[in-house]
């Protein structure tokens, strides 16, 4: 089972509703976003004038360059399918994807909020809520889950629930039957470009050749550059600072950390 | 407030320092709260004047008997005062005494922050007389500070100030002393800083 | 400060004699165990309470809501999953109508100023002195000035009942409705001089239409919920789409044909298009034979409208206006030529609504499938009202001689001209309600001028405003979510389903915070203060509702157990209106009008300007949403969109900041943003109207793009209608920075 959401542009009006009711549904900070639309044009494009829109979220992809960029400590958990009553066993960090319904999940209480799966995301789909840093971290990563905790209620997620124009379609991409299979089939797209190829599991539907135009000009033209340095340092600016807090020498070392790392990011 | 008892294994001296602690954060509430005859009186900052005295803050105290010298209507004063400073002004400057709106990254009201607040009080066995005001305004939580020391719950006390109050009334501070120019309202909060302050 | 006393230290001293207050909000509960908050919210459905009964407000198309609410906090809203309207879909608007409620900005307890009328100093005072302070001083302007020293702004629901005290039992003739001259005056006037009819943006059956002709109107920057899932339906049952507007817009993006029109010739355009149906029989002559008057003359009257003049004038080309006229005689009678709303635009207005209501007659589109029709709403409602005066004042507009279409009412700038100068008779009290005038009525200074030669000022609102900053005294009103008020009525939102009609009262979903009050009860205090105690219709908001709900033998109660919308079987909607389309109408031609639909040509920009348009952003209305924190995270700025030729000759590139300056000199306050794009005309500019609020006391909104508003200076003023142009000004761009 793969979910999977797809995004029919002939049918979006631009209203930002999802934005809003994905705010709400996750008291979401005003200045982050789980979701985004994007107004693209008035442009020329090869079929004359377009004007659309690209409502984005996490595209739970297939081979999602933010988990392996996690560098908090991994520890073994159990993934449980829910038709089949099968169970997997593996090491995560604090992202990964999961297993049976293939969704890329964060866990917060684990995150130290280094940013790196973050910049590792071509799509920009997470952000760092620095509000919520605390002793065992810099702040806390979020994203779209594609709402699974309402899914595992039977609710549709909050995006999907008030779209007025039945523009976000969600469901399972491996299942032939499902409304969002039959899109893929009539030509829904992710939006990939030929250096970012990650298998995004959400997928465009436009039937205006110059609305897809503009749409996949929006796509990530190039996979971002992940510094491992800089998570590195983070994570050993916060084990080192749990000892040195123990023998009473925080605020210097912690100083000569946190300068070493800006220095890093200046360059 | 009724009166608590104590557990017997606390000596006199911390009896009447809670007491003493409880009537001081009272007090306190009380600067924060909308200036009402029923309270805002001569006596009340006859109060305030010798606190500041024991404390020996000479230039607060000061600064307090002038303008109470200069100001003839001193209720009507602090109304306008209060209501710039924490209701609402143009041009700006209000700098509203919520916690959510310091710590909910996005200067909203009725935020998580007053969820947990709440919660806070319930689970020390106490809660809001009114539903129309948020849990997290800083006269509240004052007077919910006053209960605890009351009752000399001085663990919850501390955990309280620690998880809740500090991290916004920090914020709070900050803005305020950039814009609260009137010395009764500049004191209180530099009083209620003083109070509830990390011990070093 | 000495610092060398710690409080542990001076604790331990415990020498002061503190006082010892009683705790005033605080009392003991049962005890419980704490828990660590979690780092993700739990979610709106989780431990929540779902409260029903919620209308929106956040426009006025009164969405049907239900509240997820957790220990007396609303979390979110949704649509009621029981209605048959925007179902369980909400806009941004709607969804982000919670930072609404606790909008830390928002109005919370009365308030004096005790600066000046402008430049208020606020002090917060009781309801007991606010309400006493109000009705003495309306009293003093009432006793010196008589009754028509009153004046009053009301906007929106929450004004209804106050508007009716202040109209019939006070008596004052001198109420402006900002929703008429500054909205849909021109539309409604010239429809009904037309068809007899009121017209309405809800009668466009666009589901069922093979043909959906907007004139100006823009689906997806305009968003209402139930009428946007029409349009959408229409295009997916494959309906022709044609969008005349001189922008690019959102609908225009969706359409077949985009008629790239020069600004203030629809009228002409649609002459043509008449012209060329009439000319060639291709009009539906069954239907005009049997309800049209005055084919003739009008025929005669338009002829000179040939589609190449048309061509000319409008600046589109004659094929496509053969092409459109072609592809709406091949389709009639089912297409919807939606009437729009806000059409107070060139001056010339009047006119064009007319020629859309003579168009839809010639291609016989009233009542049927996919035409003009009205949606068959349930009636019954009961009613309530404050008793008529026996004083009554000639309006100003009637003293005038002026407006002949225009219903009663008093267009704004008659009452500034009157307050101003004092003539024909002074007006000294102000009660503003709801409307924020300022970002209404064209020619800023002179409101300003109106308020600040009044005795007496107050202000009822929820947010503070632009307006605002000029009350004596400021109430604070319950929103939307706090109080009970209209009843929406409707049907389901395809005409062509099963009949269903549904009422909905609009109830609280939360308990009004602070000291916040609803405007009966403001009414009913001002009432009794003033003498008027006796007259009371109703002594409390649920008692109206009640009493509107008895007519249908429904009340608050049964709402209630029926999860906020009560739902009943339908009527037909389709048939014959019986309607007689006057294409010639005697009497306009008898007050010196047009008797016949007239193209009135509007000025061109002179050299080096632009015609300022404005219109809607899609995530808010107006100015009211302006400080909401979620809103304006998607949207705070309002770019002004100049064609890309004309950027590449002005040497401005795509997000340069700039001011604008408009004929009269008047020089935008604050700075936007270059949205470089083809999709607009080379002789126009457009912006998103609302932004730029000038009140500081509103700390996400304060200065946050510019305030078109205040670039409209000049009146075009619709001689039939008297509702106000505001499309007749021109701007220059000058790059900041």
């Amino acid at each position: 089972m793969q979910y999977g959401m797809v995004i029919d542009i002939d049918r979006c009006v631009g209203c930002h509703a999802c934005v809003i009711a994905c705010k709400a549904e996750w008291e979401v900070p005003a200045q982050y976003s789980r979701d985004w639309v994007h107004r693209l044009g008035p442009a020329i494009t090869s079929t004359g004038m377009a004007y659309t829109y690209y409502p984005g979220l996490c595209n739970h992809c297939d081979s999602p360059p933010c988990v392996p960029a996690c560098p908090a400590e991994k520890v073994n958990a159990t993934f449980k399918d829910k038709k089949s009553g099968k169970t997997v066993t593996m090491e995560i960090a604090a992202t990964w994807k999961d297993p049976f319904n293939g969704t890329v999940q964060v866990d917060r209480e684990r995150c130290i909020g280094c940013g790196a799966c973050r910049d590792a995301c071509p799509y920009k789909a997470r952000y760092v809520d620095e509000g919520l840093k605390d002793e065992n971290s810099l702040g806390k990563v979020d994203k779209c889950t594609y709402c699974m905790p309402r899914v595992a209620e039977g609710l549709e997620p909050a995006c999907v629930q008030t779209c007025l124009a039945r523009a976000r379609i969600f469901g399972d991409l491996d299942d032939p039957k499902s409304e969002v299979a039959q899109y893929v089939k009539k030509g829904a797209v992710g939006l990939t470009s030929k250096a970012v190829q990650i298998g995004p599991n959400g997928r465009y539907y436009g039937s205006k050749k110059g609305d897809m135009e503009l749409l996949m000009q929006a796509a990530p033209q190039e996979m971002p550059k992940v510094s491992l340095r800089r998570s590195l340092l983070t994570q050993m600016s916060l084990t080192a600072k749990h000892q040195i807090k123990e023998i009473g020498l925080l605020g210097l070392a912690g100083a000569l950390l946190v300068k070493s790392f800006q220095e890093e990011e200046e360059k | 407030m009724a009166v608590h008892s104590l557990p017997p294994d606390q000596d006199d001296a911390s009896v009447t320092e809670a007491a003493t602690l409880s009537s001081l954060y009272s007090f306190l509430a009380l600067t924060m709260r909308y200036p009402d005859p029923a309270f805002c009186n001569e006596p009340f900052f006859d109060t305030f004047e010798s606190l500041l005295a024991s404390l020996d803050w000479p230039s607060e105290l000061a600064e307090l008997q002038t303008w109470r010298r200069q100001t003839p209507d001193r209720l009507d004063d602090l109304r306008t005062a209060y209501t710039h400073l924490f209701i609402t002004a143009a041009p700006g400057g209000t700098i509203p005494p919520y916690a959510s709106v310091h710590l909910d990254g996005d200067g909203t009201m009725y935020g998580r922050t007053t969820e947990r607040t709440r919660d806070f009080y319930r689970a020390c066995g106490f809660d809001l007389l009114s539903e129309t005001e948020p849990a997290d305004h800083l006269q509240f939580e004052l007077e919910f500070l006053a209960a605890l020391a009351g009752e000399a719950k001085f663990d919850d006390e501390e955990r309280f100030l620690q998880i809740l109050f500090r991290p916004w009334f920090a914020q709070f501070q900050k803005k305020s002393m950039q814009e609260a120019r009137h010395p009764f309202y500049k004191v209180s909060i530099q009083l209620i800083d003083f109070f509830t302050k990390e011990e070093q | 400060m000495a610092m060398n006393l710690t409080r542990r230290t001076f604790l331990k001293a415990a020498s002061i004699a503190a006082a010892s207050v009683p705790l005033a909000n605080v009392r003991a509960k049962a005890e419980s165990g704490l828990v660590k908050a979690p780092l993700v919210a739990p979610g709106s459905f989780k431990n929540t309470q779902t409260v029903v009964g919620g209308v929106c407000e956040m426009c006025f198309w009164r969405c049907q809501l239900v509240g997820k609410i957790r220990d007396g906090r609303l979390l979110k809203l949704e649509g009621n999953p029981k209605s048959i309207d925007n179902g369980v879909s909400i806009c941004a608007r709607g969804n982000a109508g919670v930072k609404l409620l606790y909008d830390p900005d928002r109005l919370k307890y009365p308030l004096k100023n005790v600066g000046k009328r402008g430049a208020p100093k606020w002090q917060r005072i009781s309801w007991e002195e606010a309400l006493d302070t109000c009705a003495s001083k309306l009293k003093a302007v009432i006793d010196q000035y008589g009754i028509k020293g009153i004046s009053m702004f009301p906007h929106g629901s929450t004004s209804t009942y106050p508007m009716d005290f202040f109209e019939k039992t006070v008596g004052t003739p001198n109420i402006s409705e900002a929703s008429f001259a500054q909205c849909r005056g021109a539309r409604d006037t010239g429809y009904l001089a037309t068809i007899d009819y009121p017209p309405s943006e809800e009668y466009a059956d666009m589901p069922n239409s093979k043909v959906i002709l907007l004139i100006g109107s823009h689906f997806g920057e305009n968003i209402h919920v139930s009428h946007t899932k029409q349009y959408l339906k229409g295009l997916e049952n494959g309906a022709k789409l044609i969008v005349v507007d001189p922008r690019y817009s959102a609908s225009a993006a969706k359409s077949h044909i985009w008629v790239q029109i020069r600004p203030g010739t629809d009228t002409a355009w649609l002459l043509a298009i008449m012209n060329y149906l009439i000319q060639n029989k291709k009009y539906n002559i069954e239907f005009v034979k049997e309800h049209g008057e005055g084919l003739g003359k009008m025929a005669e009257g338009i002829k000179q409208w040939t589609l190449e003049k048309a061509a000319q004038e409008c600046d589109v080309p004659a094929a496509q206006i053969k092409e459109v006229a072609d592809l709406l005689a091949a389709n009639m009678p089912h297409v919807a030529i939606h009437t729009g709303r806000h059409s107070s635009w060139y001056g010339n207005d009047f006119q064009r609504a007319r020629s859309m209501a003579c168009l839809t007659g010639l291609l016989g589109a009233f009542g049927v499938k996919g035409g003009f029709v009205p949606p068959a709403n349930p009636g019954g409602l009961g009613d309530y009202s404050w008793p008529k005066s026996g004083h009554h004042d000639k309006t100003l507009q009637e003293l005038a001689g002026l407006y002949h279409f225009a219903p009663p009412g008093t267009p704004p700038d008659l009452l500034r001209e009157t307050a101003i100068t004092g003539k024909p008779y002074p007006i000294k009290g102000c009660i503003i309600w709801g409307q924020n005038p300022i970002q209404t009525i064209p020619n800023q200074e002179k409101t300003i001028k109106t308020l600040e030669q009044m005795d007496f000022v107050m202000c009822v609102d929820v947010m503070p405003t632009d307006i605002t900053m000029f009350a004596d005294i400021l109430l604070p009103d319950c929103s939307y979510l706090e109080r009970y008020d209209l009843i929406r009525t409707g049907t389901q939102w395809n005409l062509a389903e099963e009949h269903r009609q549904f009422i909905a009262p609009r109830m609280p979903l939360v308990a009004p915070g602070f000291e916040r009050k609803d405007s009966v009860y403001i009414t009913n205090e001002l009432a009794k203060r003033m003498g008027y105690g006796d007259k009371i219709p109703i002594q409390t908001q649920e008692e109206g509702i009640n009493k509107m709900l008895a007519g249908v033998q429904l009340s608050i109660e049964k709402i209630k157990a029926e999860d906020g919308i009560h739902i009943q079987p339908g009527k037909d909607p389709y048939g014959d209106m019986e309607l007689t389309i006057e294409f010639y109408n005697e009497e306009l031609e008898e007050h010196g009008y047009p008797g016949i639909p007239t193209y009135i040509p509007v000025e061109h920009p002179p050299e080096g300007y632009y015609r300022l348009l404005y219109g809607r952003s899609s995530v808010h209305t107006f100015n009211r949403t302006q400080n909401n924190a979620w809103l304006m995270a998607e949207n705070n700025i309002n770019p002004v969109w100049l064609n890309d030729k004309q950027a590449a000759k002005l040497g401005l590139k795509e997000g340069d900041t700039v001011a604008l300056i408009n004929q009269d000199n008047v020089k935008s306050r604050t700075t936007t943003t270059v949205k470089v794009t083809p999709g607009i005309r080379q002789d126009c500019v457009y912006i998103y109207h609302g932004f730029g609020s000038r009140n500081p006391e509103l700390t996400v909104g304060h200065d946050r793009g510019i305030d078109d508003q205040s670039l409209i200076t000049k009146l075009a003023v619709d001689p039939e209608s008297g509702s106000y142009g505001m499309r007749n000004n021109f701007v220059k761009l000058v790059k900041v920075g």
